[in-house]
């Protein structure tokens, strides 16, 4: 299982970690501080073959619902 | 066929190594927001001014993702924005295109060229006339 942080538009690929906790991390530093950027670039989980193994979820949403790791 | 360079790891180095190879004629595939390419979808990060993220790599904040499957641009596609579209990216030898295996995530590269012959390269591809102003 791996996460990337990545761009909606063009699925531009920004980093990708092996730990979720370290991928969400990341983006919250990412995102808090480029605000603008919340809505286009999200988090995306892979399995070992490479393949989404759930949806993209947008920064703007993961900020939101994992306030414990504020 | 043209060979694709291998990662990093097949040569115990770390993962977070590139090795960057000259294109000859390798095939990749890119998501393209409309199914006409632009020069836009041939535009880095840093091109188009998205900000760097801490400790991101320079080399990789100036290149581009795409993948050796169609399918597999086709699935992250689907997941990121369905109304996107997948164009194959011809990497012809002799015009300053450079590729390298990146990423955890198998079958991603980060393609590196001017974003105007990457363009023309899709939209020959695809079988689009290219105009000259591309040139």
């Amino acid at each position: 299982m791996s996460y990337a942080i990545l761009y909606a538009e063009n699925g531009e690929f920004v980093a990708d970690f092996d730990s979720h906790d370290e991928a969400i991390g990341a983006l919250r530093e990412y995102v808090a501080e480029h605000p603008s950027i919340s809505e286009q670039v999200g988090l995306m989980e892979f399995d070992d073959a490479g393949h989404p193994s759930g949806e993209f979820v947008p920064a703007s949403a993961l900020t939101s619902e994992h306030e414990q790791y504020a | 066929m043209a060979e694709f360079p291998r990662e990093p790891t097949q040569f115990g180095l770390p993962h977070s190594w590139a090795i960057v190879a000259p294109a000859e004629g390798q095939v990749l595939y890119r998501i393209t927001v409309e199914e006409k390419p632009a020069v836009s979808d041939f535009l880095s990060n840093r091109a188009k001014h998205r900000p760097q993220m801490r400790g991101e790599p320079w080399v990789l904040y100036n290149g581009l993702s795409m993948f050796e499957d169609e399918g597999q641009a086709a699935e992250l596609r689907d997941q990121l924005m369905p109304r996107q579209h997948v164009s194959p990216v011809p990497l012809p030898p002799r015009v300053g295109f450079s590729l390298a295996r990146t990423r955890r995530r198998p079958g991603h590269y980060t393609v590196w060229g001017r974003p105007e012959d990457l363009l023309m390269s899709a939209l020959q591809a695809r079988g689009y006339p290219v105009d000259k102003e591309y040139r």
